[in-house]
């Protein structure tokens, strides 16, 4: 299996793993990823997480979650319901993608394979493009009580 | 319902839900007596002020490392009751901190009786 394939099967196990032990009775569903290439993504509204990636694997991390279920995940992990974002709760979202890459290259499949992760950086907004002309893009949906997350995972370039 | 417990704990982290999270889970174990801090030089002077019984700091934050805050504490008061919070993957910086005088270490994302029984057990609460 080549490193990327590796990167991705571990984010895709790291996302449940730790989504249901920081938010209690929660059960994530993992949906087909898709490869998109040479594309411009035009993403709706919603939380946008980047996180860089460098080492021997290089790109980015972009967690998107609409209003709805980015108001819902952060009122799980708040325990309580969540009308509009405030400090805190972005604050939960950004720590749960924080929590979720650094344990996806720290997982026994990539701990040797040295790479790095950036703090994470968070946007709101009604429009986000995201080129893709170089980055080979998987997108990595995910399912959870009636909401969705959405993973793209750039991978730039691979040291071997 | 637990014990009530007057043990005044300094909580550093630069993620503002994480400090959170620690004061809501010790305090489901009878801890109130908090002090926040978002960064080391923070920490450093919540310290010297405020003498707290205990401190929990995050291994990773920007500028200065809880490893650093880790040592300039530690050279302040050698005696100092620090838990490091480390995410998966920190088991090298996880012994440095060991090493160099924490006491505990608790592992994010992390049970509030996992907490609980560590802050317990640096304050010598059994």
């Amino acid at each position: 299996m080549g490193l990327a394939e590796k990167f991705i099967v571990s984010i895709q196990n790291t996302v449940s793993s730790v989504i249901e032990k920081s938010v209690p009775d929660l059960k994530v569903k993992i949906l087909d990823r898709l490869i998109v290439k040479d594309k411009e993504l035009v993403l709706n509204s919603g939380t946008f997480i980047i996180i860089g990636l460098t080492g021997k694997v290089k790109g980015r991390i972009i967690y998107l979650l609409d209003p709805v279920s980015s108001k819902m995940l952060a009122g799980r992990m708040l325990m309580e319901k969540i009308e509009e974002h405030n400090e805190i709760s972005l604050s939960a979202l950004c720590e749960l993608t924080n929590i979720i890459s650094g344990a996806t290259i720290s997982c026994k499949e990539l701990t040797e394979e040295k790479i790095e992760i950036s703090p994470p950086t968070l946007f709101q907004g009604d429009t986000v493009s995201v080129s893709s002309i170089k980055d080979e893009v998987y997108l990595l949906p995910f399912e959870f009580e009636n909401c969705k997350m959405l993973i793209f995972v750039a991978i730039e370039s691979i040291m071997e | 319902m637990a014990e009530i417990n007057d043990e005044k704990i300094l909580i550093v982290d630069d993620a503002m839900f994480m400090r959170y999270t620690i004061k809501k889970a010790l305090g489901a174990g009878g801890y109130y007596n908090f002090v926040e801090a978002s960064d080391v030089l923070e920490a450093v002077e919540h310290y010297k002020n405020e003498k707290p019984d205990l401190v929990t700091m995050d291994i990773t934050m920007p500028g200065k490392s809880g490893l650093d805050g880790l040592k300039e504490i530690m050279e302040i008061d050698s005696t100092a009751k620090i838990v490091m919070v480390s995410a998966a993957g920190q088991k090298p910086k996880v012994i440095e901190a060991l090493k160099n005088g924490a006491k505990h270490f608790v592992v994010k994302p992390f049970k509030e009786e996992d907490i609980i029984k560590i802050v317990n057990t640096v304050l010598g609460k059994g």
